[in-house]
């Protein structure tokens, strides 16, 4: 791992979110087993969080993301979220900084400069995310968008036409693959002919790069170049940054078609465990992990026992929610 | 009043709203030097440069998009489908998230684009560059849809569009292009979701959209000598419509026409001939509602048969006759 591009309060930092995006969604992992939560099925990042820390830790805050999915809690956690208000929309509870009635993933909040999933049907936030760095260049903000989305997304047509868009205009915006080598139940090798995905940057003439998706200072260093490239006015890059699916697709996912022993290998590759070492070799006390992972642990602890003290949505209150949110349907 | 075209009065409103605003910008194919397909954009690359003049890859699904993402930054898009036909290619970008966005975000975000799309048959286009739409998008909530029929309309009504903090579908009529129409010059809005009566009359009401306002007008200007006195009411907007202004139409001639290009299966004028039974206007009734719309087939590439598949004039009037009949 090359940390040389990060000083060691970054690191801490960095190996801080991980540790509370996997602590959150193990959680959530247990309140939607034994019925706590309020939603239909989450879909979880675990073991994928080297790539939305890495991808979105350490730009400007004025710069947009446009998160995937699936790695939207540790995206919502860069960008400094309360874990609690996160909690709040899985236990149906009444949040305050987000929309009660939307999935995480689909929620945006532009004074923190997240756009959601503008559409679950995937791929349109490719092209909303494009539309977002034609504003960025038009109103000559400085921003950049890095836009996230998975391996089997990058199969839809709107990938084609909305990285077309941006090559031709010149976007500032970074697309980042996260290539978790499963869309469903679809093996990545079935459904994408020319290996690395990295490679259909070449249709758009813009740089391609397949990057360790566990090794999050890889993803960081890369995805830092790309956005340096974009605010440069070079235009896009696209990185694809090869992980591995460790959470099924969902939690009413039985996984009955991957083999146990692919999982395995894989689970040792744990992008925290891999930043752990780094930390080790680079001279933090076992004492200050160990202090750093507890800390972690309370604090989303904390934000279950918050979430869970906060009221429920009560019938009036989705009655009052409706029509307030009925508004919304128009300004 | 000086008189110029629908075209003219597009182009003008979108000149006037760029020098207002540097936020408003176009998007669209062969929008630049072609001036789009049907020469509405012409002079405004010259005018604006090709930042705000922006000619696209064909690739109308992230024009679509792409205004919405804009939109979301703060900017103003007016995107450009060539063919309303082709907003087939950007349904999902316009149904599932321009549409949905600022619900879903919980009012937190807003997106104010607008679409022009050219709609409709009588240029021998045939089945896929004639077809009207616009009952796609008037069935989805977040989406606003208007159509205008004249030249003073289409000024106001897309200023008010670019001005709206919500996506507009602006559907433009081709045949309705070269009409000319008094237009003033200076900048000036009419209200969206507000219906206007072309033609004030006690015994029959037309509602009709688009170039059928102007056949039923004609039809009414034929009608009235034979002593039959026809309202014409333009919804304008569609969505959302003025049920008001026709229920209080529909409230003093106790007869309906209802009159739009689109397929009459599922078109407009299926939602407003429910909307006059559902209301207060239907204990006023004389005569059943009558709907003359586009026959349900593709649209012929044949001249004569394409000019049989849509209201025409002498089928108002006929129309129009028979809902006399009723005493």
């Amino acid at each position: 791992m090359k940390t040389e591009h990060l000083s060691l309060s970054d690191l801490t930092n960095i190996y801080r979110i991980m540790l509370l995006s996997r602590k959150f969604e193990e959680k959530i992992v247990e309140l939607f087993h034994s019925g706590k939560t309020r939603c239909f099925t989450p879909h979880l990042g675990i073991g994928e969080e080297a790539v939305s820390v890495g991808a979105f830790y350490g730009l400007s805050k004025q710069d947009l993301i446009s998160p995937h999915y699936r790695g939207a809690t540790a995206a919502w956690l860069v960008r400094k979220l309360p874990a609690t208000e996160l909690m709040c929309i899985y236990l149906g509870k009444k949040s305050t900084g987000l929309a009660n009635t939307m999935a995480v993933q689909w929620t945006t909040n532009m004074t923190l400069n997240v756009i959601g999933m503008a559409s679950s049907i995937l791929g349109g936030g490719i092209e909303i995310a494009v539309g977002a760095a034609l504003g960025a260049k038009l109103g000559k903000t400085g921003q950049v968008v890095v836009n996230s989305f998975g391996d089997g997304t990058t199969n839809r047509g709107n990938f084609h036409e909305a990285l077309n868009l941006a090559a031709v205009f010149r976007l500032p915006i970074v697309f980042v693959c996260q290539n978790n080598q499963w869309a469903m139940n679809m093996r990545v090798a079935k459904a994408v002919t020319v290996g690395k995905i990295s490679k259909r940057a070449v249709a758009y003439g813009f740089p391609g790069i397949t990057v360790d998706g566990n090794d999050v200072l890889a993803v960081h260093q890369t995805v830092q170049e790309a956005v340096q490239r974009a605010r440069d006015g070079l235009g896009p890059t696209l990185v694809e940054a090869v992980t591995y699916r460790m959470s099924p697709h969902s939690e009413r996912d039985p996984d009955q078609y991957r083999a146990e022993a692919e999982r395995r290998k894989w689970r040792r590759k744990c992008p925290i465990l891999r930043l752990e070492a780094t930390l080790k070799a680079k001279g933090m006390p076992q004492e200050e992990l160990l202090n750093i992972q507890q800390n972690a642990a309370d604090e989303i602890a904390k934000a279950v026992d918050e979430a869970l003290s906060r009221p429920d949505l009560t019938p009036e209150d989705r009655l009052q929610q409706w029509s307030a949110i009925y508004r919304e349907i128009y300004i | 009043m000086r008189e110029i075209t629908y075209a003219e009065a597009i182009r003008e409103a979108l000149r006037q709203e760029m020098q207002r605003d540097p936020h408003v910008f176009l998007m669209g194919e062969d929008i630049g030097v072609y001036g789009g397909a049907f020469g509405v954009t012409l002079g405004l690359l010259e005018e604006f440069g090709p930042e705000r003049v922006r000619d696209t890859p064909i690739s109308e699904g992230v024009i679509a998009g792409a205004a919405a993402g804009a939109a979301l930054t703060g900017m103003r898009p007016v995107a450009e489908i060539m063919f309303m036909d082709f907003t087939t290619l950007a349904m999902e970008q316009l149904v599932n998230q321009a549409a949905k966005t600022r619900y879903m975000f919980g009012g937190k975000a807003k997106v104010p684009m607008v679409l022009r799309t050219p709609a409709g048959s009588g240029t021998g286009a045939a089945a896929q560059h004639s077809q009207s739409l616009e009952a796609w998008f008037v069935h989805v909530p977040g989406l606003k849809v208007v159509m205008p029929s004249t030249p003073y309309d289409a000024k106001g009504l897309l200023i008010s569009a670019i001005r709206d903090d919500n996506p507009v579908i602006f559907v433009e009529q081709k045949l309705l292009y070269r009409t000319k129409g008094p237009v003033p010059e200076e900048p000036y809005t009419v209200p969206l979701s507000v219906a206007e009566v072309k033609r004030a009359g006690r015994d029959v009401t037309i509602i009709a959209t688009g170039v059928m306002v102007v056949r039923s007008l004609a039809a009414a200007a034929k009608l009235a000598q034979e002593g039959i006195e026809v309202e014409v009411v333009d919804p304008r907007t569609l969505k959302p419509y003025d049920a008001e202004t026709i229920t209080k139409s529909v409230i003093k001639t106790g007869r309906v026409l209802i009159v739009h290009e689109a397929y009459k299966t599922c078109g407009f004028g299926a939602e407003i001939a429910a909307m006059i039974s559902e209301g207060p206007a239907f204990m006023y009734l004389n005569a059943p509602i009558r709907r003359l719309a586009g026959l349900d087939i593709p649209i012929p590439y044949n001249r004569t048969l394409e000019y049989h598949a849509v209201p025409q004039e002498e089928n108002i009037i006929t129309a129009v006759r028979e809902l006399m009949a009723y005493k």
